[in-house]
C-alpha cells in the first residue's frame, strides 16, 4: 500500500462518491451537477474547508478493491442504491483546476483523500465536465425539478 | 422582496412541515404577482426537499441557507418566462443553492452561496463562456432564454432527433 507520504501520480484515478441529490435525471439516466464536486463546509471552525473527499485509485487497487463496490462499501451510506461513483484524474486537478491530492486514511476506510484547494463555481463547473461515471447510482432515475 | 417580514415568513417556511413551507413560500413570492407563476409550485416542493435531505453529513455540510433561498427565488422572480423550462435546484454543502439549465449546447448556472461570497451566473453555448454576478446577470440569462423555453425544446427535439432532448 502507497506510503502516507507518497506522491500521488497524475495517471492515478481519484473516485468521488455521488448522491442522486447531486444529480439530475435525464432521459432514464443520472447527471451529476457542478455542486457533486464541492468541498466539504465544516462546522468547527479549527477543520479545512477547502476539502473535498474522494477514494484514492492506487491505495484502492492495492487493497484489491474496485471502485465499483464503494457505494456498498463506504460506511457513510445506509442506502447505496442513492450513491454514485465518479472518476476523476489526479493530472487534471493539478494541472487544470490547480488542487492538490492529499493522502488522509480513516479508520473506516484506508483509501481516503482529499482534493484540496478552492472550488469556486467555475471550477465546480470544470470539474463537472471533465468526470465521468464508474458506476451511476441504481435508484430509477425518474423526473425531477 | 427581502424585507424582514418575507425573511421571517421563508424561515418559518423552512421549519416548519413541508406542506406548510411549500405554502408559505408561495406566499412570499406571489405577493404582488398574479397570476401565480407556474414555475413556483414546483420549485418550492424542491426547495423543501432540499431543506430535509436525509443525506446531510452535519459534521460537513450546513442546513439550507434560508439568505439563499431567498436570493433564488428573487432571481427566478425576475428572469423566468411563461414558457422557462425549470431549473434543476441542488444544495450546497454551504447550505447554498445552485440552479442548471442544460439544453443541446446551452448551459446555465447559477450559484447563490453567501456563506462563501458566491452569486455568479455562468452560460455557455459550445464552447463559448460568459459569467456575470447573478444579481446583475438577467440580460446574460435573456441572452439565451429562448434556448430554455419549452416550445423551442420541443420544437428542436421534433425537428432534429438529434438534438440531445435533455
Amino acid at each position: 500500500m502507497p506510503a502516507l507520504d507518497a506522491p500521488v501520480d497524475d495517471d492515478t484515478l481519484v473516485y468521488r462518491l455521488v448522491p442522486v441529490d447531486s444529480c439530475d435525471a435525464v432521459g432514464g439516466r443520472w447527471q451529476f451537477q457542478s455542486g457533486a464536486f464541492d468541498n466539504s463546509t465544516p462546522v468547527r471552525d479549527d477543520e479545512r474547508d477547502d476539502e473535498m473527499s474522494v477514494v484514492l485509485g492506487d491505495t484502492l487497487e492495492a487493497l484489491n478493491r474496485i471502485p465499483e463496490r464503494l457505494p456498498i462499501e463506504t460506511p457513510c451510506s445506509d442506502e447505496p442504491e442513492r450513491w454514485g461513483v465518479a472518476k476523476l484524474n489526479t493530472g487534471f486537478l493539478r494541472n487544470e483546476v490547480a488542487q492538490d491530492i492529499v493522502r488522509s486514511p480513516k479508520d473506516d476506510e484506508l483509501a481516503h483523500g482529499d482534493v484540496r484547494g478552492a472550488k469556486n463555481p467555475k471550477r465546480r463547473k470544470k470539474l463537472k465536465k471533465h468526470a465521468e461515471w464508474v458506476v451511476e447510482p441504481r435508484l430509477p432515475a425518474r423526473g425531477s425539478v | 422582496m427581502n424585507t424582514a417580514a418575507d425573511m421571517s415568513t421563508l424561515y418559518w417556511a423552512l421549519t416548519d412541515e413541508p406542506r406548510s413551507r411549500t405554502a408559505r413560500a408561495i406566499a412570499v413570492v406571489r405577493r404582488g404577482y398574479e397570476p401565480l407563476p407556474q414555475w413556483l409550485v414546483p420549485v418550492a416542493d424542491r426547495i423543501a426537499e432540499l431543506a430535509e435531505l436525509d443525506t446531510v453529513n452535519r459534521a460537513v455540510e450546513r442546513p439550507l441557507n434560508i439568505e439563499d433561498v431567498l436570493d433564488t427565488l428573487s432571481f427566478l422572480k425576475r428572469v423566468m418566462r411563461e414558457d422557462t423550462r425549470l431549473p434543476w435546484i441542488g444544495r450546497l454543502t454551504s447550505g447554498g443553492v445552485e440552479l442548471a439549465w442544460k439544453h443541446g449546447d446551452v448551459e446555465v448556472e447559477a450559484v447563490f452561496d453567501r456563506l462563501r461570497g458566491d452569486r455568479e451566473l455562468l452560460v455557455s453555448v459550445g464552447d463559448r463562456d460568459w459569467d456575470a454576478p447573478a444579481d446583475k446577470g438577467d440580460s446574460l440569462f435573456a441572452s439565451v432564454v429562448d434556448r430554455l423555453s419549452n416550445s423551442y425544446i420541443e420544437h428542436a427535439c421534433g425537428a432534429s432527433p438529434a438534438v440531445a432532448c435533455a
